[in-house]
């Protein structure tokens, strides 16, 4: 398309939002944020698409709503999204991040070597419980929230069940769950829930999977240097939740109040962080990230003394 | 097998099963709307030649699959750049004509081709610096050495 004209296409294609939006979304979202470095146009697209912005947890308000409530306050020429329904900054998101846990370990070539996805969910598995276990006392009150994948959502109905105080939400297919130390879930609960949340959703972390490297029994070295590679591993489990600010619906700072026409203090008309999740909008707030990367390690060739020395001792 | 033509923007007629070309909702509504198969060549004049035949190639190997579900929000989407084999093997063109192909599926409402463009043109972005991104799609950096600072003060938290 329009390779006659002097405009490349791929210059046409990055300036469209309606274009660089769909591609941006393929990405996980510290690429989105870097990004932003790119030129003022992808910071602008980055920064008011719905989608975008949902995405990347920096708006509390779903693409669809968010564009109907667009459509029904800004005149259609005033094309550009606008991020004005937000109270959160499009730079900043509204979750911290706590990394509870890293761990290495070493696969070597031999194919007897235990599957990763186990070591995998060995250490999430174990993560999470010491995470959870030293910080029991804090979790009243605490979100989970928008899960990535709809499947989830069959995961979500257990908890909703099991905290007894959800109830009313399972026929809505509610976008969360709370656990509160008053409704009774326990550490374990919670643990599991979270688990199969988690597993449900295995196919949304991004695993870089490299082939299994071809086993050469020792003594049969053919001197190829890929194929006897042991693999390193790297996983982070980082907790992300939301920050307090953003849910704690008590907050007594001006900034939140208004005087009315009768000269009384009121709160401004604005739906709290924990209003919005009641009513289905909020989006997330606790979401578990794992980091895997491999880093192909050559096996040592042994020197002539170690080799010695092992024959000679064992 | 009823075949229409289509006529690309450099006037070259093409021949194409209907079924295939209807992969491209445009021409699908289009036919619908005229209610039978044309004699006359269906005009596509934002798409040259080149890819044109190169959307009926995509058209051709996936006349088959199923329609994609209508219900696509956010949150069923799989945020994956992973691609097909075959697709990833007709993507592998030079960046221009990758681009051109974009165009092409948007302007011919192709959300399958377009998807995997998206796709491909993510993966060149994964993983890339902000300069190194400008270079692959020669963008200007138009950031004012502070607007840069106040950037990367903001992103901050996405780096550590």
């Amino acid at each position: 398309m329009a390779s006659s004209s002097s405009i490349s296409a791929t210059s046409t294609v990055l300036n469209l939002p309606e274009l660089l939006s769909p591609i941006l979304l393929n990405l996980p979202f510290e690429d989105i944020l870097r990004a932003r470095q790119v030129s003022q146009h992808f910071k602008n697209v980055i920064d008011t698409d719905p989608e975008l912005l949902w995405d990347t947890w920096r708006s509390p308000t779903p693409p669809t709503s968010a564009r109907k409530h667009l459509a029904s306050q800004i005149p259609a020429e005033d094309a550009p999204y606008t991020n004005e329904i937000s109270y959160f900054e499009p730079f900043r998101p509204f979750f911290e991040r706590t990394l509870i846990n890293i761990d290495e370990w070493t696969t070597e070539p031999n194919p007897a070597s235990p599957p990763l996805r186990i070591l995998q969910k060995q250490f999430i598995r174990k993560s999470l419980a010491d995470f959870i276990a030293k910080n029991a006392e804090n979790l009243g009150g605490f979100y989970i929230t928008r899960p990535p994948l709809k499947k989830i959502e069959s995961s979500i109905r257990v908890i909703t069940a099991t905290s007894g105080r959800r109830s009313s939400l399972q026929s809505t297919l509610d976008k969360g769950f709370t656990i509160t130390n008053e409704s009774g879930i326990t550490v374990d609960g919670y643990l599991k829930a979270l688990l199969d949340c988690l597993e449900t959703s295995w196919g949304h972390i991004t695993f870089v999977q490299p082939p299994p490297p071809k086993y050469i029994p020792p003594g049969e070295e053919t001197g190829d240097f890929m194929a006897n590679l042991r693999r390193k591993h790297r996983l982070e489990a980082t907790l992300f939740t939301m920050k307090k600010e953003f849910y704690d619906e008590d907050d007594e700072a001006d900034e939140y109040y208004e005087i009315d026409e009768n000269g009384e203090r009121r709160r401004k008309h604005r739906l709290t962080s924990r209003e919005e999740w009641e009513k289905g909008a909020m989006s997330s707030t606790l979401i578990i990230k794992v980091h895997y990367t491999v880093l192909p390690e050559p096996v040592k060739k042994e020197g002539l003394l170690t080799g010695l020395w092992k024959r000679v001792f064992g | 097998m009823s075949q229409i033509i289509l006529l690309s923007s450099d006037n070259v007629e093409m021949k194409v099963d209907k079924e295939v070309a209807e992969r491209s909702i445009l021409i699908k509504n289009m036919l619908e709307d005229v209610g039978e198969t044309p004699d006359q060549a269906i005009p596509i004049p934002n798409v040259n030649e080149g890819v044109l035949r190169k959307v009926i190639e995509w058209c051709e190997h996936h006349r088959n699959d199923p329609p994609p579900p209508a219900d696509e929000d956010s949150d069923s989407r799989k945020k994956s750049t992973d691609i097909e084999e075959w697709d990833q093997k007709f993507m592998q063109v030079d960046q221009e004509m990758l681009f051109e192909i974009i165009l092409a599926a948007n302007y011919l409402d192709i959300k399958p081709l377009l998807d995997v463009g998206c796709k491909t043109v993510a993966n060149m972005i994964k993983g890339k610096s902000p300069e190194e991104i400008r270079k692959t799609f020669n963008i200007q950096n138009d950031f004012t050495p502070e607007e840069e600072d106040q950037i990367r003060r903001e992103n901050e938290w996405a780096e550590e």
